[in-house]
C-alpha cells in the first residue's frame, strides 16, 4: 500500500511524512546520515580518502606534479579538482561527456579553491616563478544518492591531509631541482571547510543531507559551507524562497555539522598516521 | 489582409501583456506603501555604515533585438549586459518535458569558449528561471534565454540576472514573480561596499555576494559568494542587498510603465 | 528551432518591388541601410548596428609560440560566434552554413587580405609572439551580416591596443596596462566587404540586403574593397545565377566609393571615442543603450531616492492615480474584452481610412516623445500621467 502510494504520488507520499516532523528513511527534519570516512585507502596514490555519506560513495585520489607557475601568480601552486560521475553510480547519468551535475560540482569545487578556503596556494610553491606543485584532485563518486557536495568536500580535504610530498629544493647555480623521496611530509596548512546540503519545500519545511530521492520532491536546494564560524560560501541556486530566519536555522544547523565533520575527519588522519 | 491579421494579432499581444502587466500593477501598490515605509527607515543605515550608499545608475533598453520575442540591453553603472528570450518554442524531443517547459540558458562570455565558469553561471540562471517562470502553463515546450557580456564593470553576474528578469517581462512569459539581484564586497578592513565596480573588485576583497530576491516577500531566492566573513557581516551584507533590491524592483516597474505607456495610451 | 519559412506572397513582394526599382523598407537599390559605429571601454570593442542588424566584436591578445612555417609573425584568429539569440535558427556553440559562410568571408576580406601588420606582432622569433583573437558575436540578424561583421572586426582592430612588452636579455617583460601606454596594432590598409543581392538572374542588384531580400534573392555578389579602391575579395554565390561583367564593375564602382565613405565614418568614430576617451569619465557601451531614446528607462541617480523621500512619494501618488483605471478594467474583465475589440477596429480603420483625422494627434505624441528622450527621462511617469488628463 505504501509502496503503491509512494510511486503514484511521491510528493504527497513524502509531505505526510515531513507534516509530522519525520522522514520515510526515519530521520527527523535535521538530521544528517551517518558519515564513514577513511583516508589513504589508494596506495598509488599521493593523498586519497573515501567517504560514505549514507549511500552516496566518494572516493578522491591526488597526484601531485610539478610544474612552471603561471605569470600571472608566479608563487602560487595549483589544485584541479574534476569531480566525475560515471553512469555507475546513478541510473539518471548517462555514459559520455561530463553532464550538468557533475561539471556543476566540479566548478563548485573550484570556486572553493579560487577563493583559498581549501588551502593557501602559497604552500605549494616550491620556488617562486620556477616551480611549484601541482594538485591533481579526482573525485569520483561511485555510488549517489543527493548531497553529491558535502561528500565531495569530506573527501577533499581528507585526501589533502593524507597527502605526503617528497622534499625538493631547487639548486639555483645549476638551475637543477633536487628530489629526496625517502623522506615526505605531509602538506601544512589545509583548512577545513564542511558543506551542508539542504532541501527545502514549499511550505517553508526544511531538510538537511537530502537522499537524491528528496532532492528531486524538493522545490530547492541550497548548500552552505562553514569553516568553524565562518560562513565561507551559500550557494543557492533559484528555487524555492528563503526568508531570514530561515537562512539564519540553516548556516547555525551547518556550523553544528561543521563542527562534528572536523573532529571526525582528525580522528581518521590521526589514525591512518598511527597506521604509518 | 496580411498586414491586417499581423496588426491585430500584436494588438491582442499586447493587451495579454497588458493583462499581466496590470496585474503585476494591482499586486504591488498593495506591497508599494508599506515599502516606502522600508525606504525610510532604511536611509540612516545607507548614510552610515557603507562606503557606496546605493547601487549605481541603472538603464536598459527593452525590445532592442527586432527578431528575439523579449530582449533587453541593461546597464548598471559601467557593466552592460544583453538578454534574448525566444518562446515558448517548440522543444528537441530529448529536452521535452511532459509537465513543463524546459528553460534553456547560454551564457556567451565576451572572447573565447563558454567554459566550465559560465556553465555555473549558466546553472545558477537556469534553476532561477524555472522558479520564477510559471512553467506548467506551457508543458512540451521550450524557452531559449541567451545572455551576451558587452562590457565588464565588475558585477556581471547580478546584471545578467537582472536583464533576464527584465527581458522575460518583456517577451511576455507569465511569471509568478520577479528576481532582483544585487551584488556587494567586504573589503580588507571588513567595510560593505554595495555594488562595486571593476576597479574596487580588482583591488581584492575577503569576500564577494550575490544575492537574488523575488518581489512577493523579498525572500531570498538565489545566493553566490566568493570567499569567507563571520555571520554577522553576512547577515548585514544580505539585508544591505535585500533594501537595494528594491530600488531596482522600482526601476523594472519604471521600464514596464514606460514600454507599456507608450504602445497603450 | 527551425526559421519560419518565407511565403510565397512576401518573395514574389520583394521581387516585384525590386523588379520596379523601389524596396520594401523605402531605400534606393544603391543604398545602404543607417550604420551606426559605438566602442566599449576595454580595448578593441566594437558593436556595429546597420538597420536592425547588430553585430559585437571583441578583439583580446595572447603571447604564444609562433608557426614554425612563419617564424617572424605574428597570428590572427577570427572567430564568428552566432547564438539563438541573433536568430531562432542559430544554435549556440555550432555554426551552421550561412556561420561558417561569414566566418570565411571575413576571414578573406581581413586576414588574407593582409591589412594587419603581423611581422610587427612578433617578439622573440621562433619563440613568442603576439596572437591576435578577434571574436565576432551576431547579436541580431536582419540580413547582410558580412558587411556588419567585417566592419565590427575592422573597427574593434582599429580601437585595439594590445600590452607593451620589453626584452631584458632572452626574457620577455609584459607591461600591465596601467604601467605603460598600450601599443596599437599596425593597419595597413582599411578592408570593407559589401554586399549586393541578385534578383532577376543577376540583371539587378540590391545593395546591403535585408533579411527578407536575402532569402528572395537569386544569389549574392560579395565584394570586399579598402579606401584605396582596391578589390581584395570577390564572391558571387547563388543558384546558377550568372552576372555580365559590365553589371560586376558597375557593382565594384559603387562599392568602392561607399566603402570610401564607410570608412572616413570608421575614422570619424574612432577619433570622436579617443576624445572622449581623453575627457576621463568614460562608459562606452552605456551610452549606446541610448541608441533610440523611446524604448529606453533610466534611473539616473539611484541615491536621490533615498536623500528626497518625500518627493518620491508624490511620484508614487501619481503612480497610483494612474494605476487606478487599470484596475478597475482587471476587476471586470468583460469589459476588457469589449475594449480589445474596439481597439482592434480602430487601429484597422486607421490603416484603411489612411491616417487622416488622427494625424494631428499622432503628430502631437510623436513630438512628447521626442521631449521624453531629450528630458533625458528623469519623470516618465509623471508625462504620462499628463497625457491621460
Amino acid at each position: 500500500m505504501a509502496t503503491d502510494h509512494k510511486t503514484l504520488q511521491p510528493l504527497e507520499f513524502y509531505k505526510t511524512f515531513l507534516d509530522r516532523k519525520s522522514r520515510p528513511d526515519g530521520r527527523n527534519l535535521l538530521e544528517f546520515r551517518k558519515v564513514t570516512v577513511n583516508a589513504g585507502s589508494i596506495g598509488t596514490a599521493d593523498g586519497s580518502a573515501i567517504v560514505k555519506c549514507g549511500n552516496t560513495t566518494v572516493i578522491c585520489g591526488i597526484k601531485a606534479e610539478i610544474a612552471a607557475p603561471g605569470m600571472d601568480e608566479p608563487s602560487k601552486g595549483f589544485i584541479i579538482p574534476n569531480v566525475t560521475l560515471p553512469p555507475l553510480c546513478s541510473s539518471k547519468i548517462k555514459s559520455g561527456p561530463p553532464g550538468e551535475a557533475a561539471q556543476s560540482a566540479t566548478q563548485f569545487i573550484a570556486e572553493l579553491v579560487a577563493n583559498n578556503i581549501i588551502l593557501d596556494l602559497h604552500n605549494l610553491c616550491i620556488h617562486s616563478t620556477k616551480w611549484a606543485w601541482v594538485l591533481h584532485c579526482d573525485l569520483v563518486c561511485i555510488n549517489l544518492d543527493g548531497s553529491l557536495l558535502d561528500a565531495c568536500v569530506i573527501a577533499l580535504i581528507t585526501a589533502l591531509k593524507n597527502v605526503t610530498l617528497p622534499i625538493v629544493t631547487y639548486d639555483e647555480e645549476l638551475d637543477k631541482l633536487i628530489c629526496d623521496t625517502d623522506q615526505k611530509r605531509p602538506l601544512e596548512g589545509i583548512k577545513q571547510p564542511v558543506t551542508s546540503t539542504f532541501s527545502l519545500f514549499e511550505n517553508g519545511i526544511l531538510i538537511s543531507d537530502p537522499t537524491s530521492e528528496e532532492e528531486q520532491l524538493a522545490a530547492g536546494l541550497t548548500s552552505i559551507t562553514m569553516e568553524g564560524a565562518l560562513v565561507t560560501h551559500m550557494y543557492k541556486p533559484g528555487g524555492c524562497t528563503l526568508d531570514e530566519k530561515q537562512v539564519k536555522k540553516l548556516i547555525q544547523q551547518s556550523e553544528l555539522k561543521a563542527k562534528e565533520i572536523v573532529r571526525l575527519i582528525e580522528e581518521v588522519c590521526l589514525s591512518s598516521i598511527a597506521e604509518r | 489582409m496580411v498586414t491586417n491579421f499581423a496588426c491585430l494579432q500584436t494588438t491582442l499581444h499586447n493587451f495579454v501583456l497588458f493583462f499581466t502587466i496590470t496585474f503585476l500593477v494591482q499586486f504591488k501598490t498593495h506591497s508599494y506603501l508599506c515599502f516606502i515605509k522600508i525606504l525610510k527607515s532604511s536611509v540612516t543605515l545607507f548614510t552610515m555604515e557603507t562606503e557606496q550608499k546605493s547601487i549605481r545608475a541603472l538603464k536598459c533598453e527593452q525590445s532592442v533585438l527586432s527578431r528575439a520575442d523579449g530582449s533587453v540591453m541593461f546597464s548598471q553603472g559601467n557593466t552592460v549586459v544583453m538578454a534574448s528570450v525566444y518562446g515558448p518554442l517548440e522543444a528537441k524531443i530529448q529536452k521535452e518535458l511532459s509537465d513543463r517547459m524546459y528553460v534553456e540558458v547560454n551564457y556567451k562570455p565576451k572572447t573565447g569558449m563558454p567554459g566550465v565558469a559560465e556553465r555555473g553561471k549558466e546553472k545558477l540562471i537556469k534553476t532561477t528561471c524555472n522558479h520564477i517562470i510559471l512553467t506548467n502553463l506551457h508543458p512540451r515546450t521550450a524557452v531559449c534565454i541567451t545572455i551576451q557580456e558587452m562590457q565588464d564593470g565588475g558585477t556581471l553576474l547580478s546584471a545578467s540576472i537582472n536583464a533576464v528578469c527584465l527581458a522575460l517581462l518583456d517577451s511576455g512569459l507569465p511569471l509568478q514573480c520577479l528576481v532582483a539581484a544585487v551584488t556587494c564586497l567586504v573589503d580588507k578592513k571588513d567595510k560593505i561596499i554595495l555594488d562595486p565596480c571593476i576597479r574596487t573588485v580588482k583591488e581584492g576583497y575577503k569576500a564577494m555576494f550575490t544575492f537574488a530576491f523575488d518581489s512577493q516577500k523579498y525572500n531570498l531566492i538565489l545566493s553566490h559568494c566568493e570567499g569567507q566573513v563571520p555571520y554577522q557581516l553576512f547577515q548585514e551584507a544580505m539585508e544591505l542587498c535585500q533594501k537595494a533590491s528594491h530600488i531596482i524592483f522600482d526601476f523594472y516597474r519604471q521600464a514596464v510603465l514606460r514600454k507599456f505607456s507608450k504602445e497603450l495610451l | 528551432m527551425k526559421e519560419t519559412p518565407l511565403s510565397i506572397c512576401e518573395k514574389q513582394c520583394v521581387i516585384q518591388a525590386v523588379k520596379e526599382g523601389q524596396r520594401v523598407d523605402g531605400r534606393s537599390l544603391a543604398e545602404q541601410r543607417k550604420t551606426c559605429i559605438t566602442f566599449g571601454t576595454e580595448w578593441g570593442c566594437c558593436q556595429v548596428l546597420l538597420g536592425n542588424t547588430r553585430v559585437m566584436a571583441q578583439v583580446s591578445c595572447t603571447i604564444q609560440v609562433p608557426k614554425s612555417s612563419r617564424a617572424n609573425e605574428g597570428m590572427l584568429f577570427i572567430n564568428v560566434e552566432m547564438s539563438t539569440m541573433a536568430a531562432e535558427h542559430f544554435e549556440a556553440g555550432r555554426l551552421g552554413q550561412q556561420g561558417i559562410e561569414v566566418n570565411r568571408l571575413v576571414e578573406r576580406c581581413i586576414k588574407d587580405s593582409r591589412c594587419i601588420d603581423l611581422e610587427s606582432l612578433c617578439i622573440l622569433v621562433e619563440e613568442q609572439a603576439w596572437e591576435i583573437r578577434v571574436d565576432i558575436h551576431v547579436l541580431n540578424h536582419e540580413g547582410n551580416l558580412i558587411d556588419a561583421a567585417t566592419l565590427a572586426a575592422l573597427g574593434a582592430l582599429c580601437h585595439f591596443r594590445r600590452p607593451d612588452v620589453t626584452l631584458d636579455g632572452r626574457e620577455v617583460i609584459v607591461h600591465q596596462l596601467d604601467e605603460r601606454d598600450p601599443v596599437p596594432l599596425t593597419i595597413l590598409h582599411y578592408p570593407l566587404t559589401l554586399s549586393f543581392a541578385l534578383f532577376d538572374q543577376g540583371k539587378i542588384y540590391a545593395l546591403d540586403p535585408t533579411n527578407l531580400e536575402e532569402r528572395s534573392a537569386d544569389g549574392k555578389l560579395v565584394l570586399g574593397l579598402n579606401a584605396y579602391r582596391e578589390l581584395c575579395t570577390l564572391q558571387i554565390s547563388g543558384d546558377g545565377v550568372f552576372i555580365r561583367k559590365e553589371a560586376v564593375l558597375s557593382c565594384a564602382n559603387v562599392a568602392a566609393s561607399r566603402a570610401v565613405e564607410m570608412v572616413e565614418m570608421l575614422k570619424k568614430c574612432l577619433a570622436a571615442d579617443a576624445a572622449e576617451r581623453i575627457k576621463g569619465k568614460y562608459d562606452g557601451l552605456v551610452s549606446s543603450v541610448a541608441l533610440e531614446a523611446e524604448r529606453i528607462t533610466t534611473q539616473s541617480q539611484a541615491t536621490a531616492y533615498f536623500k528626497t523621500p518625500v518627493h518620491n512619494l508624490e511620484e508614487n501618488a501619481d503612480e497610483e492615480s494612474l494605476s487606478v483605471p487599470k484596475t478597475k478594467l482587471v476587476k471586470d474583465q468583460g469589459i476588457v474584452t469589449l475594449e480589445t475589440k474596439s481597439d482592434v477596429s480602430s487601429s484597422e480603420s486607421d490603416i484603411e481610412m489612411e491616417p487622416l483625422p488622427p494625424a494631428s494627434v499622432v503628430k502631437k505624441r510623436v513630438y512628447e516623445e521626442i521631449d521624453i528622450g531629450n528630458d533625458s527621462e528623469e519623470e516618465p511617469v509623471m508625462l504620462i500621467t499628463k497625457e491621460l488628463t
